[in-house]
């Protein structure tokens, strides 16, 4: 199993944890996130036996990164608590999947990556990232930032999604011309992956009292 | 071979470089959060002192305004009731008086204390001597307060600031210390200057007393630390058990005349 498998099933594990420890965790949004992560481990799963199996995987992650892209937003939409920004959200999702949906079936198609799509998905997920940092920094709360699961959260989708930003722009590009540099690439993108999950884990698990657990308290 | 190696070097130094890169973003957020944090705070605890100025400017208002001109309506009513001075009643008329004369004296000078702008017309030194004389009418304390022969200037907003933490002082050594001397002192240090107030009362436990909760020592000595530093001054306290208080108030000011262009 590649490592960045691994991440995923450990940050779905870390959901659980988080979930069943920390009740103020029990909302809809991070339950929803937790089965978002069992998802995501699933179709991450396929894809890579499929790739072992030289079978073509780009039909696939077509539709994985749509509905990973619109559930990120709809997580964005639950995260904001202005109306407006709520609205915005909304409206950019259903934009969003109408234009995704119309490439893949009748632009790029559905055996191509769609990275047109991709790139714009990144930019709106970095977009709201930023918005929630601004919002963050102009009304501060009480209580440290460490402890705050959506911090790590879209810390490691801001993070992501702005280095994978060009790396699966250029997908198709890299595919075809640069295939010497292609398994390069997608090693730190597993890193990438890597450093994603782990965000998602620690945002988690921030918020367990482990000297308590451990009844050192 | 040699340039697979190069390759593997490669995407190891790559990854390490995000994962510093991720680390740095977070780091820095959490330092410019943490600086937010403390600026709202302040802004808050700023809102909050302001609101608490109008509030008290509009009490005293209304202590001098109505509740003292009926009082001293109902001393002139006592002052001309016809009774015969061997009659009973005058005896009951003349304590009244006494009582009602009183009771003006005391809210006049509640009225003074919490009027904002008569703090800021006479300034901090005369207001903390106000407050001293105060103290002792009651014949509880003995007080004595000896400043440096300079004239500083002040924002007039800090004055008020640094006057209601002198207050706060001072009612904690009146509700607490069972001191019989306060005394305080001030002088001018390198544009600053330093309030100290002494009290010979029972002493605390500073440490722990910063740690209790707030709702068990009133405004608290944390607000008043915070008060201090919000006009860019500190405040300490120095106490044991049974060895009196020392709290000394250092406050940035500049020499009347000397202000920087």
């Amino acid at each position: 199993m590649d490592f960045y498998l691994i991440a995923i099933l450990i940050s779905f594990i870390a959901s659980l944890t988080g979930l069943a420890l920390v009740k103020e965790f029990r909302t809809p949004v991070l339950l929803c996130f937790s089965f978002f992560l069992l998802i995501s481990f699933s179709v991450e799963y396929i894809g890579n036996d499929m790739s072992m199996r030289n079978k073509h995987t780009a039909s696939l992650y077509n539709y994985f990164t749509l509905f990973e892209f619109i559930f990120y937003l709809f997580f964005f939409r639950a995260l904001f608590t202005n109306p407006r920004i709520k609205k915005i959200i909304l409206f950019s999702s259903i934009f969003y999947f109408i234009i995704t949906l119309l490439n893949i079936l009748f632009l790029q198609g559905r055996t191509t990556f769609h990275t047109y799509t991709y790139v714009l998905g990144c930019t709106l997920i970095v977009l709201f990232s930023i918005m929630y940092f601004y919002s963050l920094l102009k009304f501060p709360e009480k209580g440290t930032l460490t402890k705050n699961p959506f911090f790590w959260i879209v810390s490691g989708l801001m993070f992501y999604y702005t280095c994978t930003f060009s790396l699966y722009g250029l997908n198709n590009f890299i595919a075809e011309t640069m295939q010497q540099y292609s398994k390069n690439l997608f090693l730190i993108s597993d890193t990438l992956n890597l450093l994603l999950y782990t965000s998602f884990s620690i945002g988690f698990l921030c918020k367990i009292n482990i000297p308590k657990l451990l009844g050192l308290s | 071979m040699q340039n697979q190696y190069s390759e593997v070097v490669g995407v190891i130094v790559a990854g390490i470089f995000l994962a510093l890169l991720l680390v740095g973003f977070i780091i820095t957020m959490l330092v410019v959060y943490r600086k937010k944090q403390y600026q709202h705070q302040q802004e808050l605890l700023h809102a909050r002192l302001e609101i608490q100025e109008n509030i008290f400017k509009n009490l005293s208002e209304e202590i001098h305004d109505n509740i003292g001109q009926e009082l001293s309506v109902l001393k002139l009513t006592l002052s001309v009731i016809a009774v015969k001075k061997e009659e009973e009643a005058e005896k009951f008329i003349s304590e009244s008086k006494g009582m009602v004369n009183h009771i003006i004296t005391s809210i006049s000078d509640l009225s003074r204390s919490l009027h904002t702008d008569r703090i800021i017309k006479i300034g901090i030194i005369e207001a903390v001597k106000f407050e001293l004389e105060k103290i002792e009418k009651t014949n509880l304390f003995k007080t004595s307060f000896s400043y440096a022969d300079v004239e500083f200037q002040m924002n007039p907003g800090n004055e008020i600031f640094l006057f209601r933490i002198i207050q706060e002082v001072i009612n904690n050594i009146i509700k607490h210390s069972r001191a019989q001397n306060i005394h305080a002192d001030l002088i001018y240090k390198e544009n600053r200057i330093i309030f100290t107030f002494t009290d010979d009362g029972i002493g605390f436990d500073v440490k722990e007393a910063m740690q209790r909760p707030s709702s068990n020592r009133g405004i608290g000595l944390t607000s008043m630390v915070n008060r201090a530093k919000l006009i860019g001054g500190q405040l300490s306290i120095l106490s044991q058990p049974g060895k009196g208080t020392k709290t000394v108030i250092e406050i940035p000011a500049v020499i009347a005349g000397n202000q920087p262009a």
